[in-house]
C-alpha cells in the first residue's frame, strides 16, 4: 500500500508539481466511500453543504462498487486539482504545503464527520483478496500481501509504460518539463495534469480499498500513512516510478522485519512501546538517507527564487507586547466560562504559533515537528514535577531547555535539505518521536494519560482547575499572558537583532548569506532551538491547561492545522502568530462562534481546510502581510520618496 | 605583490570539464578583470575560488591557503563577492543588508539575542555607504531602488566587511551607460581602500577601461593575461571571444 500510495505521489508530483500530503486521507475518504457502499447501496459525497449521500443500487455488488468509486476518486482528482491546485501553479513552495494540508484537514474532518459513528467505525470490512498462507522457508506468508505486492508491480509497470510509450505519457512529461513549451506544441498541459489526477487519486483510493482488510481503517491512522509514502516517494527521487515502488516495498517489509525482531527480541529496554521499533525506525533511517544525499548549500541555479510572506521590520519591541498584555487583561478580566478559555485557548496557541513564526517565518524552514518538541516539553515538565517532585518555575525551565535540545535535533536534517524535501523529513521527525516516545508508557504513561500537577509559586496557586464558574481560573489566565507577552517582546528582539538579520539573509537566499559570512548552519540550528524554545513553552502551558496529558494530545496533525493558521494570518511578523492564536480551534473564535454541538471542532477543521486553500491562493501575503503591505502603500502615497521604484 | 593565488583549479561536472586547469593572480591593490565568452566558466571559477563550488587546485590569499574553508569563512578571511543576480536580502533595508555582512556574531550570540539584541555594527555599515555613495539609500528595501543603486548597494555589501579582495560577478549586467559610468568610477576608488577587485563582466569597454590587468577565459582554460592594450591586441582572444576588434573598446 506504501508503494501504491508512492506512485500517486508521484504521478501528480511528475504532472503538477505539487507534494500532495492529503493523498492518503484522499484515499481514506475513497475507501470509505467504498465499504459505506458496499453495506448501504448509499454513495456518500464529498462536498458539505450539499446532500450527504446518494441512493445508487440496492445490493452494489463488488465490480460496481468499485467502478462507482473509481469514478468518484478520478472526479475528485480532477475538481482537487482544478480548484486547488492549477492556481498554485506557480505559488511559492510554502503556500503549495499549505493548500495540501488544508485539503487533508478538510478531508479529514468530512470523514470524521460523514463515516465516523461513536465509539469507530461500525462497518464490515471485508476482503476480496485471497486468503491463507504459505510456508517459505519457515517464515509464514500470507498469500493476500503478495497479491497486493503482486498488483503494485502490476500498477507500477502500467504507470511506466503509460509515461514511456504513449503520446499522451510523452506529453504529460513534456508539460511538466515546460508548460510553456508544451503550450506551443498544441498540447493542453491543464488537461494531461488534470488526467494525472484523476489517475492518481483513483491509483490511491483503490490502494486504500485493497489494503483496509489488513491495514485497517480509520480516518487520522490512514491519513498519516502519507509518511511512509511520501518517504517512498522521495527516496524514488520524486520521479522515478520503480525506483519508488521499491523505496514502497522496502519500507514495508522492513517494518514487518522489525516487528518480528521486536517481538522476539527480550533484550530491548520495556520503555520502547510496541510497534514503536517497528514504525519509528524505518523513518530514521530515511531522514538519515535524505540528509546524506542533501548539499550544505544549494547549488548554482538549483535554487528558484522562493517568495516569501513579507517579515516587516521591527520599529519598537515593546509596543505590541504591551498591547496584548492590555487586551488580555481585559479580556481576562471581564470573560467568563466559555469565552475565558477561549483566551487562554488562543494565548496558548499564539506562543505555538510563534515557534512556527520564528523558523519558518524568520528562516524559511518548513518545519511539522513542532508539536512533537512541545510534547516533549510537555511531558517532560509532568515527568520532572510529579516523578522528581522538582517545584514549579524549574520544572518547566528544564523541560523547554529540553526541548530546546530536541529542536537542535530535529533541525539537523534542515542543513542538508530544504523546502518541500524538509517538510517531509520534519515529518517524519515527528512521527518517530511519536511512536518511539509519545507511546512508550514508561515516559508519558502510555494510553492512560499522565497527570500533570498545578503550578504553584510560593504557595499561590496558579493552575486551571477550580469548580464551577471559576473554571478557568483567573490567575492561570495571567500566567500564559504574562508568559505571551515575554515572549512576544523576546521574539521581536529576535527579529530586529543581529541574529534575526542573518536569518532573514539565510531565508532570502543561503548561497549569498554565506558570501556575506554568516555560518548558515549556525543560523538555522539557532532558529531551530529558539523555535523549539517557543514550542517547548507552549507544550507547558498546554500541559498545566490541559492537566492531563495522552498521546493523543501532541499529535503531527496539529503542527500541521498550526503552520497552516499561522500562514494564513502572516507568518513573516511576530503579529501573524498573535492572529493565528484567535483563529485556532478551540480559541477565542471558536468561543464567540459558540459551540454548536460535540462536533463544531470537525466542522471547524473542515472549514479551516477551506479557509487555507482559498487564502493560499488568494492572499498568498497572509493577513498580517496584506495589511502591512496597505499600510505601506498608503505611505508611499502620502510621502515623497527620493528614490522612484523600480 | 600577490593578493590572490589560483594554482590549478580545476572544476568537473558530471564528466564535463567547466574549468580546467586555470592559474591566475591578482596582485595587492589592483583591479583585475575576467572576461571570456557565454559558457567560458566564468561564474563557475568564480564559485569555486569563493568555495561554492568543489574544485581540484589551490587557492590562496595573502598567502594563507583557503582549499579547505567553507563558503562563509573565506568571507570572513577577506575573500568577497557579489552574485550575477545581486541576491540582496529582499526584507532587510540597505543599512541592514549591509549589517549582515558586517556582522562577524559568534554562534552563542543567538541565544542573547532575544533578550538584549546587538545593536550591530553601525561604524563599518555607514562607511561602506558612504564609499559606494549610496548613503541617502540606507532606509530603503532593495525591491523600492533602481536598478544602478541595486548594483552599487551590492558592492557596499560586498566591501562592508573591509576584504581584501572582491570578486564582481558582472556588476554592470543592465545598466545604462549613464549608470554603468558611476560604476567605473566606483570601481575606481575601491583599490585605494585597501581593496583589491576581480570583475567579470561582458561589458569590454567597462572591463578595458577599469582593469589594470585582464585574463581571458575560454572553454575552461585561461588563453590570455596581461594588460588591456596587450590582450586586446592578442590573437587567441580575438578568435575566441571578440570575433572583430572591440567598437566600444575604446570608450571611458
Amino acid at each position: 500500500m506504501v508503494a501504491a500510495l508512492g506512485l500517486g505521489l508521484v504521478l501528480t508530483y511528475r504532472a503538477s508539481g505539487v507534494v500532495n500530503f492529503a493523498h492518503a486521507a484522499v484515499g481514506a475518504y475513497v475507501a470509505f466511500a467504498y465499504y459505506e457502499l458496499r453495506q448501504s447501496g448509499e454513495l456518500v459525497l464529498p462536498v458539505l453543504g450539499l446532500p450527504d449521500r446518494i441512493p445508487v443500487v440496492e445490493r452494489p455488488t463488488v465490480l460496481t462498487a468499485l467502478v462507482t468509486c473509481a469514478v468518484l476518486a478520478a472526479a475528485c482528482g480532477i475538481v482537487i486539482h482544478t480548484l486547488v491546485f492549477r492556481p498554485l501553479r506557480h505559488a511559492p513552495a510554502l503556500g503549495r504545503v499549505v493548500a495540501s494540508l488544508g485539503l487533508l484537514l478538510y478531508t479529514q474532518a468530512l470523514v470524521e464527520l460523514r463515516f465516523r459513528v461513536r465509539g469507530g467505525t461500525s462497518f464490515r470490512i471485508d476482503s476480496m483478496l485471497p486468503e491463507g498462507s504459505v510456508r517459505i522457508g519457515g517464515v509464514v506468508v500470507f498469500v493476500d500481501r503478495f497479491v497486493l505486492a503482486g498488483l503494485a508491480v502490476a500498477a507500477t509497470a502500467a504507470l511506466w509504460a503509460w509515461f514511456r510509450f504513449t503520446r499522451l505519457g510523452l506529453a504529460i512529461r513534456a508539460a511538466a518539463a515546460s508548460e510553456k513549451g508544451a503550450l506551443l506544441t498544441g498540447l493542453a498541459p491543464d488537461r494531461l495534469a488534470a488526467l494525472s489526477w484523476a489517475v492518481a487519486t483513483a491509483l490511491g483510493g483503490a490502494a486504500v480499498i485493497l489494503a483496509a482488510p489488513i491495514a485497517g481503517l480509520d480516518p487520522g491512522l490512514t491519513s498519516l500513512l502519507i509518511v511512509p509514502a511520501l518517504a517512498a516517494a522521495l527516496l524514488g527521487g520524486l520521479a522515478g516510478f520503480w525506483a519508488t515502488l521499491a523505496a514502497g516495498l522496502g519500507i514495508g517489509m522492513l517494518q514487518a522485519g522489525i516487528s518480528r525482531f521486536a517481538l522476539t527480541a527480550d533484550w530491548l529496554p520495556d520503555w520502547i512501546p510496541p510497534g514503536g521499533l517497528q514504525q519509528g525506525l524505518p523513518f530514521l533511517v530515511i531522514l538519515a538517507a535524505m540528509t546524506w544525499r542533501g548539499s550544505a548549500l544549494p547549488t548554482r541555479g538549483s535554487e528558484a527564487t522562493e517568495r516569501h510572506q513579507v517579515a516587516p521590520p521591527v520599529r519598537s519591541w515593546w509596543r505590541l507586547p504591551a498591547l496584548v498584555a492590555a487586551a488580555g487583561t481585559l479580556g481576562l478580566l471581564t470573560f467568563s466560562g466559555e469565552w475565558r478559555l477561549g483566551l487562554i485557548v488562543s494565548m496558548v496557541s499564539a506562543v505555538l504559533c510563534l515557534s512556527f513564526v520564528v523558523v519558518t517565518g524568520f528562516v524559511g524552514q518548513i518545519s511539522l515537528a513542532q508539536m512533537a518538541i512541545a510534547g516533549v516539553a510537555g511531558f517532560l515538565t509532568a515527568k520532572l514535577a510529579d516523578g522528581l517532585g522538582i517545584p514549579f518555575p524549574f520544572a518547566p525551565v528544564l523541560a523547554v531547555l529540553g526541548a530546546g535540545a530536541v529542536g537542535v535535533l530535529a533541525g539537523i536534517p534542515a542543513l542538508r535539505i530544504r523546502g518541500m524535501t524538509l517538510a517531509i523529513a520534519t515529518l517524519a521527525f515527528a512521527t518517530t518521536t511519536e511512536e518511539l516516545v509519545f507511546k512508550s508508557t514508561a515516559f508519558t504513561g502510555g494510553l492512560g494519560g499522565t497527570s500533570v500537577p498545578e503550578p504553584r509559586l510560593l504557595g499561590w496557586n496558579l493552575g486551571i482547575q477550580a469548580r464551577g464558574d471559576a473554571y478557568p481560573r483567573v490567575a492561570f489566565g495571567f500566567l500564559v499572558l504574562v508568559t505571551l507577552v515575554a515572549l512576544t517582546a523576546v521574539a521581536l528582539n529576535l527579529r530586529r537583532s543581529e541574529t534575526g538579520r542573518g536569518w532573514l539573509a539565510v531565508r532570502a537566499n543561503e548561497r549569498a548569506a554565506a558570501a556575506a559570512g554568516i555560518d548558515v548552519r549556525v543560523a538555522k540550528l539557532s532558529a531551530f532551538a529558539w523555535s523549539a524554545a517557543f514550542a517547548g513553552v507552549g507544550g507547558v502551558l498546554l500541559a498545566y491547561q490541559r492537566t492531563e496529558l495522552s498521546v493523543q494530545s501532541f499529535v503531527v496533525l496539529q503542527s500541521l492545522a498550526l503552520l497552516a493558521l499561522v500562514y494564513v494570518a502572516g507568518i513573516g511578523s511576530v503579529a501573524g502568530a498573535l492572529v493565528a492564536g484567535l483563529l485556532a480551534v478551540g480559541g477565542l473564535l471558536t468561543a464567540v462562534l459558540g459551540s454548536g454541538g460535540d462536533r463544531t471542532a470537525e466542522y471547524q477543521f473542515a472549514v479551516t481546510g477551506v479557509a487555507l486553500i482559498v487564502s493560499a491562493i488568494h492572499n498568498p501575503q497572509g493577513i498580517v502581510g496584506a495589511l502591512h503591505r496597505w499600510r505601506h502603500r498608503r505611505r508611499d502615497v502620502t510621502a515623497v520618496t527620493g528614490v522612484g521604484p523600480r | 605583490m600577490t593578493l590572490l593565488a589560483v594554482r590549478g583549479l580545476t572544476v568537473r561536472y558530471e564528466g564535463l570539464v567547466a574549468v580546467d586547469g586555470v592559474d591566475l593572480e591578482v596582485p595587492e591593490g589592483a583591479i583585475a578583470g575576467l572576461i571570456g565568452p557565454n559558457g567560458a566558466g566564468k561564474s563557475t571559477l568564480i564559485d569555486a575560488v569563493t568555495g561554492f563550488t568543489p574544485a581540484a587546485g589551490h587557492v590562496s590569499l595573502a598567502g594563507r591557503a583557503l582549499d579547505d574553508l567553507p563558503p562563509h569563512r573565506r568571507a570572513r578571511a577577506g575573500l568577497a563577492r557579489t552574485f550575477q543576480s545581486l541576491e540582496l536580502f529582499d526584507d532587510l533595508t540597505v543599512e541592514e543588508n549591509l549589517a549582515v555582512a558586517a556582522a562577524r556574531p559568534a554562534w552563542w550570540g543567538a541565544l542573547g539575542d532575544g533578550f538584549r539584541p546587538s545593536p550591530g555594527p553601525s561604524g563599518a555599515v555607514r562607511w561602506a555607504l558612504e564609499a559606494l555613495e549610496v548613503a541617502e539609500l540606507a532606509d530603503a528595501l532593495p525591491s523600492e531602488l533602481p536598478n544602478g543603486p541595486r548594483h552599487l548597494v551590492a558592492i557596499a555589501r560586498a566591501v562592508v566587511g573591509r576584504p581584501r579582495l572582491v570578486l564582481l560577478d558582472e556588476p554592470a549586467a543592465g545598466l545604462d551607460e549613464r549608470e554603468t559610468d558611476l560604476l567605473a568610477a566606483a570601481l575606481r576608488r575601491l583599490p585605494d581602500l585597501g581593496i583589491a577587485v576581480l570583475l567579470v563582466d561582458h561589458d569590454m569597454g567597462l572591463v578595458l577601461g577599469v582593469c589594470d590587468v585582464v585574463h581571458v577565459l575560454d572553454v575552461g582554460r585561461l588563453i590570455a593575461s596581461g594588460p588591456p592594450e596587450v590582450v586586446r591586441a592578442d590573437e587567441a582572444v580575438i578568435t575566441a571571444y571578440l570575433g572583430a576588434p572591440p567598437e566600444r573598446g575604446d570608450g571611458t
